[in-house]
């Protein structure tokens, strides 16, 4: 083939680039090629998160092992009791781990105020959620009526903040296992209604009703301990 | 505004879709015709040609890619434009079609082909079988007329880099071409 005709032939292989698909001119001129690391840039991010993985993986041994030890030790102590009272040496009381003192959740809190807490039931009114009072609603296991707390502003606003911070409540299962509390909820008079027993979410808050939910949380002491201020503080 | 939208105009008669085209496809038309032709009066011309024929053919066409319609027209006109007037002076289209040389097997005529179609067919399963970068390479190079160095600065890699792949790439066109013309 004479220079001439493989010029002729790759004019027409130019010519027949120009007919390629839509598609590849497009790719072509939306394409954003990704960062390339440089060598000496891979290396140090794979230095640092071995360093990291590392230094993790001692302090977490390191944690184990300091607990293995206190806790050999506090045995130790123990036996170094008991060996007292078989010698006849009084027990001491301050060697003794301090006994957990009883937590009570917030549905043992409610029940433990179910008699006091009387004079708050009331049957639900719709216009109740709406009329501006925020309250504390809850209802026993086996009873129509609500018990409804109103609320102050001031500790209207400490249970919301205690509502979206969530701070220390704790995960639980769903479980079919009453309590004695069908459920309680939180209504700040603007028909927004939620229940400390739930995650924070979209899905989680209600309008204008008390809806049923299965339990995701378990409330903190600090949440508990504030309903009952501000329900004994109604009552009394 | 999308595409879709401004080929609406151009359906709907409406001059506005010359000014809509202008504003979002001018910068890049001109650079394809300019990689061709080095002349920014025959540009110039040329992206004013692009304008009128896309306006001529619609209603009739109704491109989903209005750039990728608009620049195969204007890369058309400016290749023919650049025959016409049998430019001596080395230019773009003079440097792509010696690159392109290589990829013609000896004792091949690939007219025919071209004719029925067969040829482009056959650049698009070439193009699918290339990764994306090497595609986008290939395609800037040969429909764009991007220069080397203008590949490598929007790829972020070197031009020996390019170099290379294009240099591939032609190769394997090349075998593409040769077993075709033994079929």
């Amino acid at each position: 083939m004479n220079k001439s005709d493989k010029r002729k032939n790759s004019e027409i292989l130019l010519d027949a680039v120009g007919n390629i698909g839509d598609r590849f001119i497009f790719e072509a001129e939306a394409y954003v090629p990704s960062k390339r690391v440089s060598p000496l840039r891979r290396f140090t991010i794979i230095a640092v998160s071995l360093t990291l993985i590392l230094t993790l993986t001692v302090s977490v041994l390191v944690g184990t092992l300091t607990r293995q030890n206190a806790e050999s030790a506090e045995d130790d102590s123990v036996d170094h009791v008991q060996t007292d009272a078989e010698s006849g040496t009084p027990d001491n009381d301050l060697h003794k781990p301090p006994e957990a003192l009883p937590v009570q959740s917030l549905s043992s809190t409610l029940i433990s105020m179910k008699e006091q807490t009387a004079s708050l039931s009331s049957t639900l009114d719709r216009d109740t959620l709406f009329d501006g009072v925020a309250r504390i609603i809850w209802k026993y296991e086996g009873e129509d009526d609500y018990r409804m707390c109103s609320m102050s502003r001031t500790d209207a606003a400490s249970v919301a903040s205690a509502l979206r911070s969530k701070k220390n409540f704790t995960r639980v299962d769903a479980t079919d296992e009453s309590d004695g509390i069908d459920g309680m909820w939180i209504c700040m008079g603007d028909g927004m209604v939620y229940s400390p027993y739930l995650e924070t979410s979209n899905g989680n808050v209600g309008y204008g009703t008390l809806f049923d939910y299965e339990r995701e949380l378990e409330p903190s002491t600090e949440f508990t301990e504030l309903v009952e201020s501000i329900i004994s503080k109604k009552i009394n | 505004m999308e595409d879709y939208k401004i080929v609406d105009l151009y359906w709907e008669r409406s001059e506005r879709a010359i000014s809509e085209t202008k504003v979002k496809y001018e910068k890049m038309l001109s650079g394809i015709s300019y990689s061709l032709l080095g002349s920014s009066e025959d540009v110039e011309e040329c992206v004013n040609d692009t304008y009128l024929s896309a306006w001529n053919q619609m209603p009739n066409d109704r491109p989903i890619y209005l750039g990728a319609y608009l620049s195969k027209i204007i890369r058309a006109l400016s290749i023919n434009r650049f025959r016409s007037q049998h430019r001596k002076k080395r230019g773009g289209f003079e440097n792509l079609c010696e690159e392109l040389d290589e990829c013609i097997p000896d004792n091949c005529s690939i007219e025919e082909q071209y004719n029925n179609g067969r040829l482009t067919e056959l650049i698009d399963r070439f193009l699918e079988s290339l990764s994306e970068e090497k595609r986008v390479i290939f395609v800037r190079r040969y429909f764009y007329s991007d220069s080397v160095e203008q590949i490598a600065k929007r790829m972020r890699m070197s031009t020996s880099n390019v170099k290379i792949s294009l240099y591939r790439m032609r190769e394997s066109l090349r075998d593409i071409l040769e077993k075709e013309a033994m079929l």
